[in-house]
């Protein structure tokens, strides 16, 4: 009931009213503007594995290099498994684990590239880092291995302890990492025994116990008398010593193989974790660099070698191992392709773009049995 | 009233809640200035960072434009369309040593892919990360561990790496080709790498801030900006350095592993900005103490507002409660006035028309107790009025002379009864017409008067009256009333004045009257600016005097006023009709059947013709049926009272009393009154009681003459003349000569001189009857019959003016009712012999 008189008695309460009212507000808003402050808690690891952290092989080789490196580092992990390598199920993944607050994700597979830049865009202060080499975003940074080096060197022990010279290679598939891994496993062969050649069978996936058994089977029957393989599994190894033949592992963790197991040529991925997270924390995030570490930096190593190796290949090895410290690398000097291509003179090195991006060729020596 | 004020806003709940208002808004000021003293940070954070950035990008491209001049070469050398297989490493030379006109203090070297040295120095891929990266397909600027820059930079064949061409240069080589200082106005800049190492220090720094610019606490500040950069290109943070306020800053030189610092002076950077966060907080400060003072006002006036609200509504209830007070006062005067208007009027009849004594002798004890009754009340209702404030003195015109005439005619038979003389010294030069309240002056000096005689028991009381001339306008009135009376002790002066109370009130028992008169006088006289001052001896006698000052109309002195007070006396008291007009008719109006009869008992013997009627409706249809000569309207009637009726009736133009003279009888004495009435319509008015000679010359006034027909003076002079015809009126005139009799008391109570003659004949006749019947009852102790006869005594010498003796008589009379024997043995003899020597000196008389 609004009439004048009261009206006027209150207009002072009225206009005093709204003055507070005001006050209130402006307080309110300027709190609001200008408080948050960023607080964020930045050591939150996250990651995103393709199968599951107890496959006893590649994921579950990532993650315990990459819990090590949390641990010491002291930040808290968070995983995504059995994520596929597409931008729905990885944008899934990575929302949710950005949503926890991770402020680094690692992206543990090869096939976590290119589909993902849209993903990456949309978190630009997050920053991932890909086994992928395609990482051509500001927040992208690939980490590897350079597994290749060990391919070389498992090359030399299976080069000398080859009898038929047939050196048989299950892989997953024709991709750039892998081939250069069977490039580097041929070269290392050959470097000490120029007549070996390095017999291809491949998967089509990752992970196919059953086919990596028939293949490795194969592979026995057309005479190769060294196995090793690309994939995520050790089933040719299995093969390997039911058929009483030599082996090379993989990202092998079992230990219960006997001595026709020469090696296994291992990822020390904790020492890409340890020094990525360091880096991070530093600051030190470079925008284009990458970490491809090899021999020397430790990040990859070739372990449980067999007695039956010889001290002259074991000192061959340890030749070319200098070799790498000193600067030089595997892909130096000529280079021919399995088709006569002369790929790298002998007074040239092929540069780490080319070995990341460009090698899904085979040299020469190579045989690949396209099933 | 500050004080009071103050603790009453204290008490107020109000208060505490705007303190605490005020103190949260302290508070909020403060983190309002600390929330703008961070956002200005920030600004100035994210301004510096932006220049450092801008900065690291010159920086970064001139650095870019060494390592450019680099792949210029390599660009050529992988351009060249011979094979280099063999003549590769002269080919290469000869080019490098052409093209490449660098800096003699820089040296440039070329490697082959298997990192041996083709030109130049061989470092090794495991010394030098710059060679290792190049090798591996990267240019790049790198810090050495010997302290100097290289720039390496890879020569391809397509994918492949050929030769790594490289320029080493050492740091103070390399900083004074890339000098930091020219890159913007950021203060002092450094560079250094990630891990730390200096590649070129700050430059030019004065001799006394060098310790502090190599120090460890600036490099720590270094490195905490870059681990905090995350993914940003640069960072900033203000700290406080014993140079000052400075921003430490850090960017991203891109295309290299460097990172460029450096330091700002903070004055230089938030230029202009300092004086924001104190300009906003005055504003708000401002607006904060602008709503807390409005808050104190409103809180202030509200509460004065409550406060003049209820003082609004107990003014209005005082009001409401005077208001009632008067209307009761003057309703009570009404109703009080008129049954005793009606006592007194009755009375007067009764003595106008019978002459039997003993019916006379009651009918003037009931007149006399009717004035004491009626002055009583008046003083009563006076004192309420003065009470609730409403007394109110009604100047006018009046005459001095007829005002002391009237007093005096008043007291001297009051004083004489009581054996006093009293005497009037008068100033004959006062001016005689004055402006004042007449009727209140003559009510204090009545007053004062009247005290006097009742409290002087021998001796006399004097009037005086003089006067002072002030200015040619006006004058002080000084009254003064000496007696020698019993006198008042010092200590009761003041209690004199005081309400209800008596002095002395044992000794004064007998003496009647309220106690209320003298505060009356004393509050009159203030109403008139003035104050009645008393001068007393107890038991020798008191003098009360007052002046007031009186506005003077006339200049023309009094005169003798005892010429007009014998011209006045004499024309007093016998009652004939001034006038008869029996052709005249007159309307009486009045709601009180007793009035009605008291006036047309006055005017009896003019033989008017009286209607009447008892409202004024009546009234009025009694005016449209006859004619009047004269209308006497009461004022407050039922149904429609006098004022109403007037008008109503002046209105009435084919009535034809319209216009007839109409006169308003009122009980109020209110000036102002007059006015009223006559605005009104009235053409006069007259105060109830109705006096009966002021009537008949008001109706003689306003009776067409020829209507009326003036009776002859009939005054005592003439009766005594009459009288003079016959040896009894001389002889009664020498008895009053003697002292013996009042002769205008005697005849006023036989009606004629005549009757008085008879009744003395009769009084002389008795007295050896009468006062043997007292001895006999005396010696008998019959003290009831005793009484009786005494009281008879008391009572016939009255009647015939023995005014001593009756005297005498009535003590004998109160002292038998008291049984107070001494009295009675002392002073029955003497009273006796008084009364039988009237034989003697009433002889004569037959």
């Amino acid at each position: 009931m609004l009439n004048k008189e009261k009206l006027r008695d209150n207009l002072w309460n009225i206009i005093f009213f709204v003055l507070l009212f005001t006050l209130a507000i402006v307080i309110l808003g300027l709190l609001v503007s200008v408080s948050g402050k960023k607080n964020e808690d930045k050591n939150l690891v996250g990651a995103l594995f393709i199968g599951s952290v107890n496959d006893n092989g590649w994921n579950e080789t990532h993650y315990l290099g990459l819990k090590a490196a949390c641990d010491e580092t002291g930040c808290p992990l968070k995983l995504k498994e059995y994520v596929k390598e597409n931008y729905k199920d990885s944008k899934e993944a990575i929302d949710e684990l950005v949503g926890k607050g991770c402020s680094i994700i690692f992206l543990t597979s090869d096939g976590y590239g290119s589909e993902l830049y849209q993903i990456f865009d949309e978190y630009p202060q997050i920053m991932f880092y890909t086994i992928s080499p395609e990482s051509d975003r500001d927040n992208v940074t690939t980490y590897y291995g350079r597994m290749y080096q060990m391919r070389y060197l498992s090359g030399i022990i299976a080069g000398k302890m080859t009898e038929s010279n047939i050196l048989g290679y299950v892989a997953a598939m024709d991709n750039g990492q892998v081939d250069r891994g069977i490039n580097a496993y041929l070269l290392g062969a050959r470097s000490v025994n120029p007549n070996a050649v390095v017999r291809v069978k491949m998967v089509g996936a990752w992970y196919d116990r059953e086919k990596e058994k028939k293949l490795a089977g194969e592979l026995i029957e057309e005479g190769a008398d060294v196995l090793t393989y690309h994939s995520s599994t050790d089933d040719t190894v299995q093969v390997a010593e039911e058929k009483g033949v030599y082996s090379i592992g993989y990202n092998d963790l079992e230990t219960a193989y006997s001595e026709n197991n020469l090696a296994t040529i291992v990822f020390h991925w904790d020492v890409l974790y340890r020094a990525i997270i360091r880096d991070f924390m530093r600051g030190e995030i470079g925008k284009n660099d990458s970490y491809w570490w090899g021999a020397t930096e430790g990040a990859v190593n070739i372990e449980k070698l067999s007695s039956l190796i010889s001290g002259e290949t074991l000192s061959q090895m340890g030749e070319a191992r200098n070799m790498f410290d000193e600067g030089s690398d595997v892909f130096v000097g000529r280079i021919v392709r399995n088709d006569g291509k002369v790929m790298c003179r002998k007074d040239e090195r092929m540069g780490d773009e080319a070995l990341l991006m460009d090698m899904n060729w085979f040299v020469e020596g190579v045989e690949v049995d396209a099933d | 009233m500050p004080i009071k004020v103050r603790t009453r806003f204290l008490h107020n709940r109000l208060t505490p809640v705007i303190i605490v208002f005020g103190l949260v808004m302290v508070g909020f000021g403060l983190l309002l200035y600390v929330r703008l003293d961070d956002m200005l940070n920030m600004f100035e954070n994210e301004w510096v960072q932006t220049r450092a950035n801008d900065a690291a990008k010159i920086y970064s491209r001139e650095i870019v434009a060494e390592l450019d001049r680099l792949t210029y070469v390599a660009r050529i050398m992988e351009n060249d369309k011979s094979d280099m297989e063999a003549d590769s490493v002269k080919t290469a030379v000869t080019f490098i040593e052409r093209s490449y006109t660098g800096d003699p203090n820089a040296f440039l070297g070329l490697l082959a892919a298997n990192g041996d040295a083709v030109y130049g120095e061989k470092l090794s891929p495991q010394n030098y990360t710059g060679i290792l990266y190049s090798l591996r397909g990267r240019e790049c600027v790198s810090y050495t561990p010997s302290g100097g820059i290289l720039f390496s930079c890879p020569v391809m064949h397509g994918g492949n790496i050929r030769y790594v061409l490289y320029e080493l240069c050492s740091s103070s080589n390399y900083a004074d080709r890339f000098r930091t200082d020219s890159l913007g106005d950021l203060g002092r800049m450094m560079v250094m790498t990630r891990d730390g190492d200096i590649v070129v220090d700050f430059a030019d720094v004065p001799k006394e801030n060098e310790k502090f610019y190599s120090s460890r606490s600036v490099r720590e500040v270094f490195q905490k900006l870059i681990a905090q950069m995350d993914l940003k290109p640069s960072n900033a943070s203000l700290e406080q350095t014993t140079l000052g306020e400075m921003y430490f800053y850090t960017a991203e030189v891109d295309d290299t592993d460097f990172i460029l610092a450096g330091m700002v002076q903070r004055s230089a950077v938030s230029d202009g900005l300092t004086g924001i966060p104190v300009l906003v907080l005055t504003v708000f400060s401002l607006l904060v103490i602008m709503v807390m003072a409005l808050a104190f006002f409103l809180m202030i006036t509200s509460q004065r507002l409550r406060e003049s609200v209820a003082l609004k509504r107990a003014k209005a209830a005082a009001e409401e409660a005077s208001r009632a007070k008067s209307d009761f006062l003057a309703n009570m005067s009404h109703e009080i006035r008129t049954p005793i208007n009606t006592i007194l009027g009755m009375d007067e009849m009764i003595l106008r028309e019978y002459n039997d004594p003993t019916l006379r002798k009651y009918a003037a004890n009931i007149q006399n107790s009717g004035r004491t009754l009626l002055s009583l009340i008046n003083d009563v209702l006076d004192f309420s009025r003065i009470e609730a404030g409403r007394m109110e003195l009604y100047p006018d015109e009046y005459d001095l002379a007829l005002v002391i005439v009237d007093m005096v005619s008043m007291i001297r038979s009051m004083a004489v009864k009581k054996g006093l003389t009293f005497d009037v010294d008068v100033d004959e030069s006062i001016p005689h017409i004055l402006y004042g309240d007449n009727v209140r002056i003559r009510q204090v000096i009545l007053n004062l008067l009247t005290n006097a005689v009742k409290y002087t028991k021998e001796g006399g009381v004097v009037l005086s009256v003089h006067y002072k001339e002030l200015d040619d306008e006006n004058i002080s009135l000084d009254v003064a009333v000496k007696d020698t009376g019993i006198g008042i002790k010092e200590d009761d002066v003041d209690k004199l004045f005081s309400p209800f109370q008596r002095l002395d009130e044992e000794r004064n028992r007998t003496i009647e009257g309220t106690g209320l008169g003298m505060n009356i006088v004393r509050n009159l006289l203030a109403l008139m600016d003035s104050e009645p001052h008393v001068v007393s001896e107890y038991g020798r006698g008191s003098t009360f005097s007052f002046s007031i000052i009186q506005h003077v109309l006339n200049w023309e002195p009094m005169g003798d006023f005892e010429e007009a007070f014998n011209e006045a006396v004499e024309n007093e008291e016998v009652y004939q009709a001034s006038f008869v007009a029996p052709k005249a008719r007159i309307l009486l109006v009045d709601d009180t059947e007793m009035n009605l009869m008291v006036v047309k008992g006055l005017l009896k013997n003019t033989d008017l013709e009286i209607d009447t009627a008892s409202d004024g409706k009546q009234a009025l249809s009694l005016t449209e049926k006859r004619e009047y000569d004269v209308l006497l309207i009461d004022h407050r009637m039922p149904v429609m009272d006098g004022i109403e009726m007037i008008k109503e009736l002046r209105v009435m133009t084919d009535n034809v009393n319209s216009a007839k003279p109409c006169i308003a009888l009122t009980a109020n004495a209110v000036a102002g009154a007059r006015e009223e009435y006559i605005s009104a319509g009235f053409d006069d008015y007259l105060i109830k009681p109705v006096v009966g000679a002021k009537l008949e010359q008001m109706l003689i006034k306003y009776l067409d003459e020829d209507k009326v027909t003036l009776a002859e003076n009939v005054n005592v002079d003439n009766t005594e003349e009459n009288a003079q015809e016959l040896d009894e009126m001389g002889m009664l005139r020498l008895f009053e000569e003697k002292g013996y009799l009042d002769i205008k008391e005697g005849i006023g109570y036989a009606g004629s001189a005549e009757m008085y003659v008879n009744v003395i004949k009769f009084f002389v006749s008795s007295i050896d009857a009468k006062s043997e019947e007292i001895r006999k009852y005396y010696n008998e102790g019959d003290w009831d019959n005793y009484v009786a006869k005494v009281h008879a005594l008391k009572s016939s010498a009255r009647v015939i003016g023995a005014d001593e003796l009756s005297n005498r008589a009535r003590y004998l009379e109160l002292a038998g009712n008291d049984r107070d024997f001494a009295y009675i043995r002392e002073h029955t003899g003497d009273v006796l012999a008084f009364y039988g020597s009237y034989k003697e000196k009433l002889k004569g008389i037959g």
